[in-house]
This record gives C-alpha cells, sequence and structure tokens, in this order.
C-alpha cells in the first residue's frame, strides 16, 4: 500500500472510531467491548516496544499495568490527587522503576529473561497482597459520587471510550515515531544480533533501558486507566495471565509490525467475548476451547502474524502481477 | 379419583400455559462457569437451574416463566464486568443473580448499582462487599464474620462439654486473597472473643504449586486447632502435604470454601476422614430432605451449601417478584428490602437452610454498617465421616457424635 493510501486508511479509522459511539447510540456493552479491546490494544502496543522491537519476550506487563492501577488509586484515595496526575505520574515511576529493576537483569538473554519478569510480577504481587497501607488483598475501590472530569469519575461510558481511544492513539503515534527514530533502530539492531549490535557500538543495555521505561511507562498509563474505569483493583491483576492476554495481541496481529498489536486487539477481543455471549451459556467452555483453536491456528499456520500473512500476499501480488502500461514499478 | 385428576392436570394446565403464551421473565447469573473454580460455579448454576425448573413446574412467577441468562465471568472482574452490563442492556434482565468470587461480585454490584438492577448474592462472603452502601446489592449468604463465629462457637462448645477446655492453641492457614484475610481477622477475632491463642498464621498465594514449607510451619507450632480456609485445588493441595508431613491437629475446621466443594472428597479421599467444616447446608440436614432427594434423582450429586444457598436465592428473587406484582427493577429492590420469609416460601418449599427466617435489614457489625444483609443466616458445623458430611453441631439439632481426634486417615 502507498504512503498516502495508509494515512488515508488511518484518517478513515480515526474518524469511524470518533463517531462510533454517536451512531451507534446507547450501547454500552458494544462500548465496553471496544473500551477492552482499546485498552488490552494500548498495553499490547506498548508491550511490543519490548517485546516486538527490542525482542525481549516480557510476561511482566501485569504487573507494569498493575502498578500503574495501584499508584494512581492510593494518589485518589490517600492524597486526593487527580488520576491525569496519577496517570502521568504513573508513566514516570513504573518507567523508572522497571527500568532501574530490570537493569541488571539486562545480560538475561531469551527464556531467562522472561522467567525474570515473571519472578518479578509475583514478586510484587505478594508484596501488595500483604501491605496493608494499600489494602491487602482486599483491593481498593475508588470513592464514589457524581460525574467529575477532574477525578475522572463518569457514569456514561462514553468519556471512557474516548479516553481509551485517544490513549492507544497516543500510545499508537508514540511507537510509530519510535519505529523511525534513532533509538527504534537500535532496539531492533538488539533484537536481530545482540552481539554484532554490540560490535558496531549499539550500546545495549542502555538501549534496553530506553525500551523498558517506554514501554512500562505506557503499560502503567494504560493501568490507571482500568483502575479509573473499574473502579476497583485488587492484586490478582497482577497475575501472569493477564500479562498473556496482553502479548496475545501482538503475537496474533503481528510481533514485528507497529500495528500488529493494534489488529491483534481489535480482533481478538470482540472474537472473545462473541464466543462467549454466544457459547458460553450452551456449553460452558466452549468458547474457551474455540478461541484457543483459533490462536493455535494462528500462530501454527502464521507465526508472523496477520499482519505478515498481509504483507506476503501484497508482495507475492506486487511480484507477479504484470507491468502496466509506461512500465511499472519497482 | 376424582380429585386427583384434578391435581394431575392443574400443574400441567398451568405449566401449559406458563410456557405457551408468557413473555419470560429473565434473571440473570454471573458465575465462573469455566476457569479454575469452574465446579463450584457449575455445581452453583444447578442449584439456581432446578429452583427455575421447580418454579416453572408451579406455574412460573405471575403467571410467566423464569428465565435463566447466564454470563461466564471466568472469575476475571473485567469479564464478569463485560457479563453483567450484557445481561442488564442487552438481554434485559429483571434482576441478577452472581458471582462467586469476591473481587467479582464487588464489581458486578457497582454495575448492578448503576443500571438500578437488583442484584442478589447467595455465596460471595466477603464483609467489605455490604460495607458500600449499595442499594441494589442484596446478600443472602451469611458473612465471613459468621462464618468464623460459628466455626469458632462449635469449637468452644465442644472444648467445654467433652474436652474439659484441653484445647488452647490455634493456627490459621489460608490464602492472602481478600477472603483469606478476612478469614484471618475474623478468626483472630473470634480466638480471643473464645479464649483460644492464635499462635501462627500462615498466609500463602492463591493457586501456589507447593505448600510443603507451609505445612511445616504449621506442624512446628503444633497447635490445638487448626483453622482453614482454602479454594478448591489449594484444599486439595493442602490436604495431601498435610497427610504426607504427617501434621494432624485434633481439630481441622474449614471455613466451607472448598472443603464442601463436591469434587474434594473423591480427591483427597480418607485424608478428610475427621475435618470439620462450616456448612450451610448438608444432606443429612432434617431441612431440605425432600428438595435433595429430587435434586439427586436429576443430577446424581447430593446438594451442598453452595448449590443449597443458590437454590434459595433463587426463591427468594420468585417470591420478591410475585410480591412486587411485576418485573419492575424498582419494585423488585422494594420488595426484596421489605421481604420476610418464614420457615416456608409463599407457595413453595420450607426454607432448607439451618435458619427460619430470611430479611434483609442493616445493622452495625464491630462498628461497621453493613446494608442488606440476611443477618439471620448462620451456619451449621459439620464434619466428614467416612465420605460424608455428618452435621455435628449446633448440638441441639443433632445427635451426631464428634470424631476425636482428627483421624485424617
Amino acid at each position: 500500500m502507498s504512503k498516502t493510501g495508509k494515512i488515508f486508511l488511518a484518517a478513515l479509522a480515526f474518524a469511524i472510531a470518533c463517531l462510533l459511539p454517536m451512531i451507534m447510540g446507547d450501547e454500552p456493552y458494544i462500548i465496553h467491548i471496544f473500551i477492552m479491546s482499546f485498552y488490552i490494544g494500548s498495553i499490547s502496543m506498548a508491550w511490543n516496544i519490548l517485546g516486538g522491537m527490542t525482542g525481549q519476550l516480557s510476561l511482566g506487563h501485569a504487573t507494569f499495568m498493575g502498578l500503574g492501577a495501584y499508584l494512581t488509586a492510593t494518589l485518589v484515595i490517600k492524597a486526593d490527587v487527580s488520576p491525569w496526575i496519577g496517570m502521568a505520574a504513573s508513566f514516570l515511576v513504573v518507567g523508572l522503576m522497571a527500568a532501574v529493576i530490570f537493569y541488571p537483569c539486562f545480560v538475561l538473554r531469551g527464556p531467562y529473561f522472561t522467567l525474570a519478569t515473571i519472578a518479578f510480577g509475583e514478586t510484587f504481587r505478594n508484596l501488595l497482597m500483604n501491605w496493608p497501607y494499600v489494602g491487602q488483598g482486599q483491593g481498593l475501590l475508588m470513592p464514589f459520587g457524581d460525574d467529575d472530569f477532574w477525578a475522572m469519575r463518569f457514569l456514561s461510558k462514553m468519556p471512557y471510550y474516548y479516553m481509551s481511544l485517544f490513549m492507544l492513539i497516543g500510545i499508537s503515534l508514540a511507537v510509530w515515531r519510535l519505529d523511525r527514530s534513532k533509538w527504534g533502530y537500535a532496539f531492533k539492531t538488539i533484537r536481530e544480533d545482540e552481539d554484532t549490535a554490540a560490535a558496531i557500538g549499539v550500546d545495549i543495555a542502555r538501549y534496553k533501558l530506553y525500551a523498558t521505561f517506554l514501554s512500562a511507562g505506557f503499560t502503567a498509563v494504560a493501568g490507571a486507566f482500568y483502575s479509573q474505569y473499574l473502579r476497583f483493583i485488587d492484586p490478582e491483576i497482577m497475575m501472569t495471565v493477564f500479562s498473556v492476554e496482553f502479548v496475545l495481541p501482538a503475537i496474533i496481529g503481528g510481533i514485528s509490525f507497529v500495528a500488529g498489536p493494534l489488529v491483534g486487539a481489535i480482533l481478538i477481543i470482540p472474537l472473545s467475548e462473541f464466543l462467549r455471549a454466544h457459547f458460553a451459556g450452551v456449553v460452558s467452555g466452549i468458547n474457551i476451547i474455540v478461541y484457543a483453536v483459533i490462536l493455535i491456528l494462528v500462530i501454527f499456520l502464521k507465526p508472523s502474524g496477520l499482519l505478515g500473512w498481509l504483507r506476503e500476499w501484497s508482495d507475492k501480488r506486487r511480484l507477479t502481477r504484470v507491468p502496466e502500461k509506461g512500465g511499472g514499478h519497482a | 379419583m376424582r380429585k386427583s385428576w384434578l391435581l394431575a392436570v392443574v400443574p400441567l394446565f398451568m405449566v401449559s400455559l406458563a410456557r405457551s403464551g408468557a413473555e419470560p421473565i429473565r434473571v440473570g447469573g454471573v458465575y465462573p462457569l469455566t476457569g479454575d473454580v469452574a465446579a463450584i460455579g457449575q455445581n452453583i448454576k444447578r442449584g439456581i437451574d432446578f429452583a427455575v425448573e421447580e418454579i416453572n413446574a408451579k406455574g412460573g412467577v405471575l403467571g410467566r416463566p423464569v428465565e435463566m441468562i447466564w454470563g461466564d465471568t471466568q472469575g476475571d472482574p473485567k469479564i464478569g464486568m463485560s457479563e453483567a452490563e450484557r445481561l442488564i442492556t442487552r438481554s434485559n434482565v429483571s434482576c441478577l443473580l452472581g458471582a462467586y468470587q469476591s473481587a467479582v461480585t464487588e464489581v458486578v454490584s457497582q454495575v448492578a448499582e448503576r443500571y438500578r438492577t437488583p442484584f442478589l448474592t447467595a455465596i460471595s462472603t466477603a464483609n467489605v462487599l455490604t460495607t458500600r452502601g449499595y442499594r441494589y446489592f442484596f446478600r443472602l449468604a451469611p458473612t465471613n464474620m459468621a462464618f468464623l463465629k460459628s466455626m469458632m462457637q462449635f469449637v468452644s462448645d465442644y472444648n467445654q462439654k467433652e474436652l474439659g477446655g484441653k484445647l488452647k492453641t490455634a493456627a490459621i492457614v489460608a490464602d492472602n486473597t481478600l477472603l483469606g484475610q478476612e478469614t484471618k481477622e475474623w478468626g483472630e477475632y473470634w480466638c480471643k472473643e473464645l479464649g483460644f491463642d492464635v499462635i501462627n498464621v500462615v498466609l500463602y498465594m492463591r493457586g501456589a504449586p507447593d505448600l510443603t514449607s507451609e505445612v511445616l510451619s504449621l506442624k512446628a507450632s503444633n497447635p490445638d486447632i487448626l483453622i482453614a480456609d482454602n479454594y478448591i485445588s489449594d484444599c486439595i493441595l493442602l490436604t495431601k502435604t498435610m497427610g504426607e508431613q504427617n501434621f494432624r491437629p485434633n481439630i481441622v475446621i474449614g471455613k466451607a470454601t472448598g472443603f464442601i466443594d463436591p469434587t474434594y472428597i473423591p480427591n483427597v479421599g480418607s485424608l478428610s476422614n475427621g475435618i470439620a467444616t462450616a456448612l450451610e447446608w448438608a444432606p443429612d440436614m432434617s431441612n431440605g430432605a425432600e428438595t435433595n432427594a429430587a435434586f439427586r434423582k436429576v443430577y446424581n450429586i447430593d446438594m451442598n451449601g453452595h448449590s443449597a444457598n443458590a437454590y434459595t436465592a433463587t426463591w427468594v428473587l420468585k417470591t420478591a417478584i410475585e410480591q412486587a406484582g411485576a418485573p419492575d427493577k424498582e419494585k423488585i429492590r422494594q420488595a426484596l428490602r421489605d421481604i420476610t420469609i418464614t420457615k416456608k416460601f409463599p407457595n413453595g418449599p420450607d426454607i432448607i437452610l439451618p435458619y427460619d427466617e430470611i430479611a434483609f435489614v442493616d445493622v452495625d457489625i464491630n462498628g461497621i454498617r453493613h446494608t442488606n444483609i440476611n443477618y439471620n443466616a448462620i451456619t451449621t458445623v459439620a464434619q466428614i465421616q467416612n465420605g460424608q458430611y455428618i452435621t455435628i453441631w449446633p448440638f441441639e439439632k443433632t445427635t451426631n457424635k464428634v470424631i476425636y481426634p482428627a483421624p485424617m486417615r
């Protein structure tokens, strides 16, 4: 696809996304599915900075998300600080925390790094589970009250819809910019071959630090959103299964594509909702089986994801096309 | 003769009336039908399905059949939110029954409040749930506080009556979720009230792959009484590990949860022998014997505390809808506030739980305001004796003997 085509497509998608709730009217359940897709898409996008671009497969992102959620919720409850500030604080604090804690782990490669991220997650979950100040296992419930923009509290789902949409767009734009920047090239060089990257002068630890900071920071912002949308959090939101939930859209969409997590989230979250709504009441569990089979098939048949498959298909078509009059293009 | 003919035809006629023309009254059920506690979710579902069949066989509610619409929470709060919203806004249910894990119930109760939909929980026991001041959330189940009170009262009564007060020390083992932490809190509270020393508290991660070090810690402290509260998979692991490590306290008392799961005894076998557990209901109780016989015919399994509570909750909703006069959410809420059911549901079965009156009231417990709770709810205590739950407490309601010390083999 040409560049203008891509921009046109993106603009069209944006316009549809903005107008959708108005066209659909009062459909809170459908809006909720969109919010969940945008939310999981945002985290998957953020995960992809570390996992896809830099090649460091993390299963600790539920923890970054949980830390962002906890930081924001604690600020709201204990200090009456606006969640908007909490969101910004989450980005910086959780990003820095992750970068500092993971710094010694950057020498670990492949599955060893992944194991370290799991251990990191379990450690923090245990900590919060046993820390009376943040409610231990009882979790934190956001205060009630009337709609209040500053307190990020709305009865309607519309504000949350736009918040999650703009969060997704913001993170996507950042990742898209990053992809073409010096940092992005350094990340990708590290992914392809760490030794070569080091040999040509890429400071590996430094760039892994940047990637971790950005990835964890953006994830924490989404976590802050989660805490204000569900209005109740407990340490179980940091379970490793939720980390897997964040990784899946990226893998399904295509791990090496900027838009991969986005495409993945927008396809598989509604898919799993649809399957559950239609089949769970009939034979329970069948929805999960069908969902799992679809995921296995995609991963098994197309490890490069849906976008990888799309690219192959369009490359093949371009290569086999008979040159048009006046000569084709290269 | 003629009368019996009529008796057979009238219900049939009513059923056909209910089934044919009338639009069903829809009730939502949000439970973990899949995932690690699916066995419990399915068991709850059986209790509700059974009640709904009884209700519809008797002509339904207000001449209309009841239809259950199910939502599967998978034990995830955000899926619970999504399912509750689907049931309320898409399936137009008049009221909700639900959730098992208290974190899910917490989120669903917020959703119900937002859409002004009556939401009755039959199972969730976490104390905090009813302290939010919600108007549409009702709890039939006893609170954790009531569970621990019943459990420790049993131990104390038995200690006084049979053992001359020789039991002195207690240990608590639970997971560190909301539920486990409340068990710790109220376990310590009631131990203190009744004069037991809590010498060890072990809280572990839910779903832990291994509990050996936890069990060794408990064994080292050598308590007279072990108070346990565990979800089913942890519960099985705990029991097996206790067997392996030869840790057999004289009294083991569980807080229902995993100990009354239908898969518990089959999985641990004779290791469960002598373990006592708080119980909302047991097959050998005089209440509900007929209901259980009918239930057993359909599902080939006895009712347990979960299915009995779920069954009762369904009848409570049915009665409330009837008293409301229409499946209108606001009227149902008011009816639930006003309802008092004594001994027997109008035009329905006896109350099968170990108490005689159901009503939802606001009360202060230990200085904290609770709203819409069924304050009369208590539990009995049963002991697993050769693979059967045998009710052993309150003493005045049973003649069964307690096996002491618990053999656990």
